[in-house]
C-alpha cells in the first residue's frame, strides 16, 4: 500500500479504481514543404480550438458557475491574441517550421514570459498558454485527448491536470483526482472546488 | 487625443479576468489604446502583452486613446476602469 500526502482542495475521501493519465508527447514534425500549406493547417485547427473552448465553457457554466467558466473566454481570448498569431505565423512563413513547431514554440516562449514574472498569480497563466498551445497541438498532429471512457467510477491521477481537462472529465464517473504537480491558485484547483471534485495536489506520487 | 489616468485598486491587479474585459470592450473600437506604466508602453488590443505588463494593485497607469471615436472610447474606457479594476 503507498500512502502519499498532498495538498487538499476540497475535503473529502474518495475511494474507488485508480486510473493514470498519462501525457502522450505528440510527435512534433518540425519543418514543413509549404507555408500556405502550414498556415492552412493552423488557421483550421484554431478554429476547432475555439469552438473546443466554447463548449468547454459551456459545461464549465453548468458545472462551475460563469464566473469560473470565464478562464475559458480568456483562453478563446488567447488564441485570438494579435502577438501569439504573429509569432506562429512568423516562425511558418519565415523558419518554414511546421504548423505544429510553430504552435509549441510559441506557446513554449510565452508559457516562460509569465513564469518569470515575480507574480505568484501570472505564473499560473503559463499554465493556461501551455493549455491552449497543446490543444492546438493535439488537433495538428492528431493526438489523443484524455482519458478513455469508462464503466466504472474512478479517481484520476496525472502528473498535473490543465483547467481544460478538468471540465472534460466525465463528472459522473470521478471521484477525485491527485496531480504531483500543482497551485492552489491554479484555475485546476479553482475549478475542482466549485465543481466539488475532491482533490490532492502537489503529492509525493511517481507513475510506478 | 484623449487620455486618463488610473490607479489600480482591485487587489490582482490586472490579471487575466479584468484583462479580458478590457481587451474585448476596446478591440471593436477604431481608436488605438496605449497603455503606460513607468517607461512601459503596450497596446491596450493586446490580451498577452497587457498581462506580461504585470500591473498590480497600487500602480498608476496612463490610458492614451486616439482616434475617429476617441471620445466615446476613452469614456467608455474609464468607466471599465472604475467598475472592474
Amino acid at each position: 500500500m503507498i500512502v502519499a500526502t498532498g495538498k487538499s482542495i476540497l475535503k473529502g475521501i474518495a475511494i474507488g479504481k485508480i486510473r493514470f493519465l498519462a501525457k502522450k508527447q505528440a510527435e512534433i514534425k518540425d519543418t514543413a514543404a509549404d507555408p500556405a500549406v502550414e498556415m492552412k493547417r493552423y488557421e483550421d485547427a484554431k478554429a476547432l480550438a475555439t469552438e473546443q473552448l466554447q463548449g468547454l465553457y459551456d459545461k464549465a457554466v453548468v458545472e462551475a458557475g460563469e464566473d469560473h467558466a470565464a478562464i475559458f473566454e480568456i483562453h478563446m481570448m488567447m488564441l485570438d491574441d494579435d502577438d501569439y498569431n504573429e509569432s506562429i505565423a512568423e516562425i511558418i512563413k519565415s523558419q518554414g517550421k511546421s504548423a505544429e513547431y510553430a504552435v509549441k514554440t510559441t506557446g513554449d516562449n510565452f508559457a516562460e514570459t509569465f513564469a518569470s514574472m515575480d507574480d505568484e498569480y501570472m505564473k499560473a497563466r503559463a499554465a493556461d498558454v501551455r493549455d491552449i498551445s497543446t490543444r492546438v497541438v493535439n488537433i495538428l498532429t492528431g493526438a489523443d485527448i484524455g482519458p478513455a471512457d469508462s464503466d466504472e467510477p474512478f479517481i484520476i491521477v496525472a502528473e498535473d491536470l490543465a483547467p481544460s481537462e478538468t471540465v472534460q472529465l466525465d463528472k459522473s464517473k470521478l471521484l477525485g483526482f491527485v496531480t504531483r504537480l500543482g497551485s492552489t491558485n491554479s484555475h485546476t484547483a479553482i475549478l475542482a472546488r466549485n465543481m466539488n471534485i475532491p482533490a490532492l495536489i502537489g503529492t509525493e506520487i511517481n507513475e510506478e | 487625443m484623449k487620455h486618463f489616468s488610473y490607479t489600480i485598486t482591485d487587489p490582482v491587479g490586472i490579471h487575466a479576468r479584468p484583462a479580458g474585459i478590457i481587451v474585448r470592450a476596446v478591440k471593436p473600437f477604431a481608436s488605438s489604446f496605449t497603455i503606460t506604466k513607468g517607461d512601459k508602453s503596450v497596446n491596450l488590443k493586446k490580451l498577452m502583452a497587457l498581462m506580461g505588463m504585470g500591473i498590480k494593485c497600487g500602480d498608476t497607469v496612463d490610458i492614451k486613446v486616439e482616434g475617429p471615436d476617441e471620445d466615446a472610447a476613452a469614456e467608455a474606457l474609464e468607466k471599465l476602469f472604475k467598475e472592474n479594476l
